[in-house]
Parts: structure tokens; C-alpha cells; sequence
């Protein structure tokens, strides 16, 4: 345990960016999946792991890119999904696997594929040179501030979307909303990769959802538990774990999205048994 | 006396050539209550949704006076009653959207309101857990609580009993009296004693609307 916190101090900016995006991205995953929108958010991930290809691509090594490329690709998307007479979530699906794939032809361009793959679906939070730039924070503090000052209102669009228009409260909230979400999945995803960003948006989320009533409490188990399993997930992936006479060490990203996933199996579980009980 | 809404040779409908309910004149004069009959598809819900701003008139027009606002009783089948929230914070979330995390609370009068409309006892109650019928009720004093001066409502009694119905019309009508506003209501409910409540009643007969009362 020692080691551990040796290590974890090691990598505390790298921690604190986990988990500072992972806590948010659960309370931004809330409201998408209350508004039904959580393959929405899923797909959004895969908009900004296009936008980081296309950053790669074209050279634009500045972090600003790929969130500004995610942010301009939201609108005619969100538009689209809005206006086309198909089912949304066919359109969606469409979206998804198209972005997934230009990513994929983008890094391809840049040699060393295999590795951008990894990275852009993975992420490699330990192994990358993460510096916690001050616009990554800026647009971070920004965010969150925004978020707080919008929320009764983002609440209520949620809730019952016609009647927020009917009684003429400010239009931009879903689009400013919508634009919270794309550009801390630009940063997640460009930081911590798609799978992360997407898991953190939708299972904590979930778990809170299923266990609890009240949105405060919803909100506060969704942040603890993306906590938890962000540290449980580095700790697993600082341990040496020896397979066929070698030593290997788990990827972080994806000890988390496990770690997330399991402990979600378990609480839904307990409840399931407990209310059956 | 000048009406506060009028809709003028008003089409309403999805497809530009295909209004489902044409040439509408009607105006709605501050105080008055209104009901509107009419069969499953005649266009009744699309005209308030389009009075109401919500989706674009295929062509005529609505002109308001300046001091009018609005507010929707939807039917319950359109929210999302999954939300985590007590019948309590739903009522008061339009309230806490204006302000930043003040304290919002009800008034004595609204106080006495829920009482009358037996909401008090399911205050603390998440909206999950209430029936059809206690949503409806929420939702129609939510919207009174928004003192707007034209409220629509989408058939709004049709999960009520007929003496929760009565109740709920006589707080209509006392509310309507004490902060002067109008309603135009929705409903399937042709019978006498339900439309003797309203000063006007209109039909929708043929794609057109027509005034029975």
C-alpha cells in the first residue's frame, strides 16, 4: 500500500486529471441518460476521438484542436439526429461507426497506427507525457462553473423540455449543455481515451440511477463511485502481476472502465437481491 | 373588450399542403375559460402546441399582446416521469430555474392550493411513485403556479375521477378569478355537466373549428 501511494504521488497530475474528468463526465452522464441520450454521449466520444485523429492529421498539435474540431462537429450532428425522420438512435449508430472508422483512416496516415489506436481507444494516462496544460484546466474550470450556474436550468429542459420553451426560459442551454459534454469528452478522450470517457459517462451514471431516488444522492454516489474506481483502477494497474514468466502491468484506462463495470455489477446486483428479499 | 391571443386564418399541421386542421380564427380574452372537443387526430394538441410557440404554424398567424405568457399541461404520457425528484421539486424546479441556488418556497396562498388539490399529503413523494392521476394534478398546479395568462392543457382530467375532475376545475376557476388568467383546455369529456365550467366551447369538425357554446 505504501508502494502504492508512492507511486500514485508519482502520478498524482495524471490522478487528479482522472479523476477530476471522470467525476465529471459521471454527473454530465446523469442528465444524458435521464434525457434517454446516453448512446448520444457514447457517440459523442467517438466524435472527439475523430476530432483528435483529424488534429493528428493535420498537424495541429495544440490541445484547442480537437476540442474545437468536437465542438464544431456537434452541432450538424446533433442537428441531423434532431431533423431526420429515422429513428435517432439508427442515425446515431451510423454516426458512431463512421466517426470510429475516419478515425482510424486519419491515424493510419501518421504511421505507428497500432499504437494511436491504443491510445485514442484506451488512452494511456500513465505512459503518455500528460501535462496538465493551463487551457485544459481553463476550459475544465469553465465547464464545471458553467455547469453549476446553468444546472436548475439544465434540469429543467430535461424534465420537461416543452413546457421550458413554452414559458420562454433561455434557448441556448441545450446546445450550451451539448457543448459541456462534447468538450470534456475532447479532453477525456484525447487524455484518457474513448472507452474511459464513454464508461465514465454512462455506468456510474447507471449504478446511481438504480439505486437511488433522490438526484442529490444520484449525483453524489455517481461522483464517489467514478472516484473509487479511478483509484482502484490505478492501483490495480500499478501492480506487477507475473503471467507466463513475464511481468506485465494492466492498462490504467482500462482497469478503471473494468473496475467501473464490476463495481456497477455488484451494486445492481445487491439491489436486485435486496429488494427481492 | 380586446382578446390577449388571436389566432388568425391559422393552418396547423406537419406537411406544408396537408394541414390538419385549416383556417383557424379564434381569440382567447384574458379571464375566460375555453374547451375544445374534437376526435383522436383532429389536430387539437397541434393547435395548442403551435399557439403555444412549440412548433410552426403552416401559415395564418398568432398575435399576442405584449404581456402574454404562456404555459403547457401536457399529457402525462409526455414527460419523464423517470426523473429522480419529488412531486415537491417538480412544482418548485421552474421557480429555482430563474434564480441560482436561492431558496424557493411556496406561498400561503399556493400552500392553501395544494391542499385543495390534495397534492400536500404526496409533497414528499417521488413523482416515480405517484399514479397517473396524482401526476396529472401536479402537473396542471405546477402550471398554475407559473401565473401565466393563457395556460393550455392537453386533456388534463382525462386520468381523474369525476369528483377529482370537479375539484380540480372549481381550482381552475378560483384561481383563474384571484390572478386573471385564461384557460384553453383539451378534452374528450362532451358531457353537459363537465362543459357547463366554461364560458366558451369549440369543436373541430371537418378540419375546421366551430363553436358550440
Amino acid at each position: 500500500m505504501k508502494e502504492f501511494f508512492s507511486n500514485l504521488i508519482l502520478f498524482l497530475p495524471q490522478f487528479f486529471l482522472g479523476s477530476i474528468l471522470g467525476m465529471f463526465l459521471s454527473v454530465l452522464g446523469i442528465i444524458l441518460i435521464l434525457r434517454k441520450m446516453a448512446f448520444f454521449g457514447v457517440t459523442l466520444s467517438q466524435v472527439a476521438n475523430f476530432s483528435f485523429a483529424l488534429s493528428l492529421f493535420l498537424g495541429f498539435r495544440e490541445e484547442s484542436f480537437p476540442l474545437i474540431f468536437s465542438v464544431l462537429i456537434l452541432v450538424p450532428v446533433f442537428y441531423f439526429t434532431r431533423t431526420t425522420k429515422s429513428k435517432s438512435d439508427t442515425v446515431l449508430g451510423i454516426i458512431f461507426v463512421s466517426f470510429g472508422s475516419l478515425a482510424q483512416v486519419l491515424l493510419s496516415f501518421g504511421g505507428n497506427v497500432q499504437n494511436h489506436l491504443l491510445s485514442a481507444y484506451f488512452g494511456d494516462i500513465l505512459t503518455s507525457e500528460i501535462k496538465i496544460k493551463s487551457f485544459m484546466l481553463l476550459v475544465l474550470g469553465v465547464n464545471i462553473i458553467l455547469f453549476i450556474f446553468l444546472y436548475q436550468k439544465i434540469i429543467f429542459f430535461s424534465f420537461d423540455p416543452d413546457e421550458y420553451k413554452v414559458r420562454n426560459y433561455p434557448k441556448y442551454v441545450e446546445i450550451l449543455f451539448l457543448a459541456i459534454v462534447t468538450s470534456m469528452l475532447s479532453i477525456s478522450v484525447n487524455l484518457l481515451g474513448s472507452f474511459y470517457s464513454a464508461a465514465q459517462l454512462i455506468i456510474p451514471g447507471f449504478t446511481a440511477l438504480y439505486l437511488f431516488r433522490k438526484l442529490f444522492l444520484v449525483i453524489l454516489f455517481s461522483i464517489l463511485l467514478s472516484f473509487f474506481a479511478t483509484l482502484i483502477g490505478f492501483y490495480i494497474s500499478f501492480q506487477e502481476i507475473h503471467y507466463k514468466n513475464e511481468t506485465i502491468f494492466l492498462p490504467t484506462s482500462s482497469s478503471i472502465v473494468v473496475c467501473l463495470a464490476t463495481l456497477c455489477l455488484i451494486f445492481v446486483s445487491f439491489r436486485k437481491w435486496y429488494t427481492h428479499k | 373588450m380586446e382578446p390577449i391571443s388571436r389566432a388568425i386564418e391559422l393552418n396547423v399541421g406537419y406537411r406544408k399542403n396537408f394541414p390538419i386542421l385549416e383556417n383557424c380564427n379564434l381569440e382567447i380574452y384574458l379571464g375566460e375559460m375555453i374547451a375544445l372537443l374534437g376526435p383522436n387526430g383532429s389536430g387539437k394538441s397541434t393547435l395548442i402546441r403551435t399557439w403555444c410557440g412549440l412548433q410552426k404554424q403552416l401559415s395564418g398567424k398568432i398575435v399576442s399582446i405584449p404581456e402574454v405568457s404562456f404555459s403547457l399541461v401536457p399529457q402525462v404520457k409526455n414527460i419523464n416521469f423517470g426523473f429522480p425528484m419529488s412531486v415537491k421539486d417538480t412544482l418548485l424546479l421552474p421557480r429555482k430555474a430563474k434564480t441560482f441556488f436561492k431558496k424557493v418556497k411556496f406561498t400561503l396562498k399556493e400552500e392553501e392550493l395544494l391542499e385543495k388539490s390534495g397534492i400536500t399529503n404526496i409533497l414528499y413523494n417521488q413523482i416515480s411513485q405517484c399514479s397517473g392521476g396524482q401526476l396529472q394534478k401536479v402537473l396542471i398546479v405546477r402550471s398554475l403556479f407559473s401565473y401565466a395568462k393563457i395556460i393550455f392543457l392537453d386533456e388534463p382530467m382525462d386520468a381523474l375521477d369525476p369528483t377529482t375532475t370537479q375539484t380540480m376545475l372549481e381550482v381552475l376557476k378560483s384561481f383563474k378569478k384571484e390572478n386573471q388568467m385564461s384557460f384553453f383546455l383539451i378534452t374528450h369529456n362532451a358531457s353537459q355537466e363537465f362543459l357547463d365550467n366554461f364560458d366558451r366551447v369549440f369543436e373541430i369538425q371537418l378540419k375546421q373549428i366551430v363553436q358550440k357554446k
